[in-house]
């Protein structure tokens, strides 16, 4: 007989069950969604770079001798060690090509993971492996002969493999490119032996047995061999960093808002349940009292929404793969090359979804006890509100004296059913919540954008020059471009503690073209009196205006010292600021390496000592592309939001109204027209509407802010921002809703019967 | 004397699983002004029904039911809201009375309605309940609980008060006490229905109606009602 109850009860509050069904089903879409493909692009790129050993070490210098890699292979610390040449060519035949060239011995560092072809020969001189990306988007297949070009000098090829290697994951031309253009760029392999006369070898790739003894094998190494100008690790590494930092600052976002969203719903489900339960209070009541066992009723109403909860977390777990998961790592895979990236569903997606059923039957539980261990005779009444204080009544002073009566009432029955409409209010205001919290992401990464291209960056187009560029090319530069440049300058900063630490200075001759702001973004007039450092920098290194500090160049011997003359902040840049002549001051050559220019430049006309031409427009295409993956993220949030927003507000007005449907029953008979009780109901949901939205907004620039601080790399160094806008659309969007949704469920107080309603309830 | 009430050839129908159901059939009958009437009935005979309908709570399905010289069964709903507004004070055996609103409050509320609303203190005072003003309801008794629907209905000011069953639930002590409150009305010129199954009812009615199978059997005036305090509980 209980069971026909149970399916009786689902009908009548089929609305009540849908909703609960949507919410719980939808979150965990988004938490098992987010994380399967995060998780997964972590294992599938942790996987890759242990099977296809990326190099823990890299050693750079003019060129590495075999007795070089003797003694480096020799070190107790090291694995396997490769050495290589890299160089930037070109393709014959087609123009506007760059091919990171890379010429080894041997694969036994970051190898290559071959889709199609054969795996690298040495002996093979003949051939090449190629950047599979780059021979998808250019049409080269296996077989497929092509021409490389290094200044004069001319390779005839044939592609022997298509390849992907772990320190490619993230192939950029350049730093100043955000998207990988696999058309324009690309990288290759070639047996060293196909240059017949012996070449230099600048880089050496270490594979190290224990990688936390780094320190300590960089010191020995460096001491043994008088070639290495520098020492990197991974964190060095654009294309670790690239991917590594993708997943990192995503985890963090994705992770804290999807569980947002789950801790939101979840709490509306749980206290729709309490409520739902409440309700049942009379018949909980009654079925006690008819003798049914404890054990009976309260598995009665859990079973109720144990069955619905799992359903509805299961299928949310699935769609949410099929979907989201899926949907995203497509999306990431066109930025980064990982072979085999695939989706990974950790344990704590799982307990995730366990958790919220478990949660929601505790709740059921909970409350059933509570009534049931409340003597039959009182559980048969209706339960007490909690305010009992009735001489002071907020109505009758200051200045509500003179309010409505329909003010008056709502005011009464939200302050006597405290828990009720708190738990609206927390309902609603996760909403606003949410919804700030995703408009503010993307605010927040719009308003970055426009500190770094509208208050720092003051040109069209900037040159990018050689290495070794000579003084006569230099000269007929500037005379054609200006002589607005900068040189970016790397150098080993020794601590105070003894360690050193990789740091890099940006001398500025271009105060035209490039501002050095400070923390409120305004431009600052750097003199030659020293250097100024970033203020996240001054944070982690502790150096304060006036400190003094020692530097080394990479590749020099001299040091050098200088002095911190200010503080300045930049977006995306942790690093030291001078003036061309302050680094004179210090003894120092400024050998300028870019030049600014206010034209746009076309970028396919590299002149002579150049080697790059970027644009303005270029690089605010790149980071539009960036933008663009991130914005799709940000609008499945947005998007998920609102539509998580209205399940909760429909959830909460039809709560609401079928707790209030009985005593507006009762006014009904007492002769109330049915306006007046729409505008109580109404009136009702607007307050806490208004209570809500006012906590909401804040609460949600706080999440942006915690998001923006747990996410961002070190490099950078942005606040959160919500715009005006956002919070104006976030209030707005959810009064609307909820107000929509309240008048709509109002127009039913009309069609309440008086004659059953009245019985019902008894 | 000034008749009340008339209702003419009054039928409600309700319709269960394509089945029409006949809760009251052909029902004729005039009610006067300041009386006392008891309908008395079986369980199921309709005189809930009948009470809903002359209370503006629903409507007839045939028939004309003529309030205070007004024809209400083509009423609106709004229509319908107002006339019990100003006309009737409802008592119902549960006493639906607005949990989240204390003694003094569910009474203040028909101030909102009408202007001829009593003081609520002092209709409160009037059932005896002046000690329990700021109570919530569930911390009544039942009785006490009724006699805040009572003092609610009265505080209206209403010409007719219509009860179902308003002992149903309480001892018989308790019964009387209402039951004066009641008869006391009628002295003020109001018009008290009262629906029972209690037949002593009837030894202090001035009218009673019986009913059955949603038909009237017999309508008789008691010429000399005994007084309350008389009757043997
Ligand atoms: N909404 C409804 N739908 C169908 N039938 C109804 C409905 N309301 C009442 N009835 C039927 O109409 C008949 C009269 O009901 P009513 O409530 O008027 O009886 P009553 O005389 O007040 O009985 P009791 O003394 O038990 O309260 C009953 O047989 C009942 O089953
Ligand atoms: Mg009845």
């Amino acid at each position: 007989m209980l069971k026909r109850k149970l399916y009786r009860d689902l009908r009548q509050n089929l609305s009540q069950f849908i909703v609960i069904f949507v919410m719980v089903m939808l979150s965990v879409m988004a938490f098992a969604g987010v994380h399967a493909y995060m998780d997964g692009m972590r294992v599938s790129g942790d996987k890759y770079y242990a099977e296809y050993n990326l190099a823990d070490m890299w050693l750079t210098g003019e060129n590495f001798s075999a007795e070089d890699m003797e003694k480096i292979t020799s070190n107790d610390n090291v694995d396997k060690a490769d050495r290589r040449l890299t160089v930037q060519g070109t393709l014959e035949g087609r123009d506007g090509v760059t091919l990171e060239m890379n010429l080894i011995e041997e694969n036994e560092v970051c190898r290559m993971y071959v889709f199609q072809g054969t795996a690298f020969d040495p002996k093979e001189t003949d051939s090449v492996w190629v950047d599979r990306e780059f021979a998808r988007a250019n049409g080269y297949s296996v077989g497929d002969s092509m021409t490389l070009k290094y200044t004069s000098f001319k390779m005839e090829v044939k592609i022997a493999g298509l390849v992907e290697t772990p320190d490619h994951t993230y192939s950029i031309k350049d730093s100043t490119e955000i998207f990988p253009d696999h058309h324009s760029y690309g990288y290759v392999y070639l047996s060293s032996g196909v240059i017949p006369f012996r070449i230099p070898f600048p880089f050496v790739m270490i594979d190290l047995k224990d990688p936390s003894l780094f320190d300590e094998t960089k010191l020995q190494l460096e001491e043994e061999i008088s070639a290495i100008a520098a020492t990197t690790g991974r964190t060095e590494l654009a294309s670790w960093v690239g991917y590594n930092s993708e997943v990192e600052e995503g985890e963090t976002y994705a992770f804290v808002f999807t569980f947002l969203l789950l801790f939101i719903a979840i709490l509306s489900v749980i206290t729709t349940m309490n409520r739902f339960i409440r309700k049942e209070r009379t018949q909980i009541g009654t079925l006690k009292a008819l003798g049914y066992r404890r054990r009976r009723i309260i598995l009665h109403y859990i079973s109720y929404n144990l069955v619905l909860s799992l359903i509805a977390a299961a299928a949310g777990m699935v769609v949410g793969v099929l979907t989201i998961g899926r949907f995203f790592l497509k999306m990431e895979m066109e930025y980064f090359e990982v072979p085999e990236a695939h989706m990974v569903l950790e344990p704590v997606v799982f307990i995730a979804a366990a958790l919220c059923v478990i949660l929601i039957a505790a709740v059921t539980w909970l409350s059933c006890r509570k009534i049931l261990n409340e003597p039959a005779s009182q559980a048969l009444r209706t339960e007490v509100p909690t305010v009992r204080n009735t001489n002071f009544s907020l109505t009758t002073r200051g200045a509500f004296r003179n309010a409505s009566t329909v003010t008056k009432w709502n005011l009464r029955d939200i302050g006597r059913n405290k828990g009720r409409s708190l738990a609206g209010i927390a309902g609603i205001m996760g909403c606003v919540m949410l919804v700030v919290t995703a408009l503010g992401m993307h605010d927040t990464i719009q308003d970055y954008l426009s500190w770094q291209f509208d208050k720092i960056n003051h040109y069209e187009s900037y040159i990018v020059l050689s290495s070794d560029y000579t003084d006569s090319e230099y000269e007929a530069l500037i005379s054609e471009y200006g002589d607005e440049t900068s040189q970016t300058i790397a150098f080993e900063m020794q601590e105070a503690d003894g360690t050193t630490s990789a740091q890099t200075l940006f001398v500025n001759d271009a105060p035209e073209h490039v501002r050095t702001t400070d923390h409120d973004r305004r431009a600052i007039e750097m003199t030659d009196e020293g250097v100024w450092i970033t203020e996240k920098l001054s944070g982690s290194t502790g150096l304060g205006i006036g400190d003094e500090f020692t530097f080394t160049v990479y590749g020099e011997e001299e040091p050098h010292t200088a002095r911190i003359a200010g503080t300045c902040r930049d977006p995306q840049s942790q690093r030291f600021f001078c003036t061309k002549g302050y680094l004179e001051s210090l003894g120092m050559t400024y050998r300028a390496d870019t030049i600014y220019v206010d034209e746009l430049l076309d970028r396919s006309r590299v002149p002579e000592g150049a080697e790059v031409i970027q644009t303005r427009e270029g690089l605010e295409t790149g980071v539009r592309s960036m933008l663009d993956r991130m914005n799709s993220v940000i609008v499945l949030f947005i998007a998920l939001s609102a539509v998580l927003a209205v399940v909760i507000l429909y959830n909460l007005g039809i709560l609401s109204f079928s707790e209030k449907q009985y005593q507006f029953a009762t006014l009904k008979v007492l002769g109330y027209r049915a306006k007046p009780l729409r505008r109580i109901f109404n009136q009702q949901g607007r307050i806490l509407a208004l209570i809500s939205i006012a906590l909401g907004l804040p609460a949600g620039y706080f999440m942006v802010s915690y998001i923006f601080s747990a996410a961002l790399g070190d490099n950078y160094d942005f606040p959160a921002y919500v715009s005006p806008q956002s919070f104006v659309i976030a209030g707005a969007a959810i009064f609307l809703v909820s107000g929509l949704v309240n008048y709509w469920l109002s127009g039913r107080i009309r069609k309440i019967d008086m004659v059953s309603s009245l019985k019902a309830n008894e | 004397m000034s008749v009340a009430l008339s209702l003419r050839n009054v039928s409600k129908s309700y319709s269960t699983g394509g089945h029409t159901f006949k809760a009251l059939d052909g029902v004729n009958l005039d009610i006067e002004a300041g009386k006392l009437v008891v309908i008395l009935g079986p369980s199921g005979a309709g005189k809930s029904t009948l009470l809903n309908l002359i209370g503006g709570m629903d409507t007839p399905t045939q028939g004309t039911i003529t309030a205070f010289g007004t024809d209400i069964s083509g009423y609106s709903e709004n229509e319908l809201a107002d006339y019990r507004a100003a006309n009737v004070g409802f008592i119902f055996q549960f006493y639906n009375i607005l949990p989240t609103l204390t003694v003094l409050e569910n009474v203040s509320l028909v101030s909102d309605l009408t202007p001829d609303a009593m003081d609520a203190g002092e209709a409160l005072k009037a059932v005896g309940l002046e000690e329990h003003l700021n109570k919530f309801p569930n911390q009544l008794s039942g009785g006490e609980q009724q006699r805040v629907s009572i003092a609610r209905a009265i505080a209206k000011n209403p010409s007719m008060l219509l009860c179902d069953e308003p002992t149903g639930a309480l001892d018989s002590a308790t019964g009387v006490t209402i039951l004066k409150l009641l008869k006391e009305q009628t002295r003020q010129g109001k018009t008290v229905i009262i629906v029972t199954h209690n037949s002593l009812f009837a030894d202090v009615a001035d009218v009673v109606v019986r009913l059955k199978n949603g038909k009237i059997r017999s309508v008789s005036e008691v010429k000399d009602p005994r007084s309350i305090d008389e009757v043997e509980w």
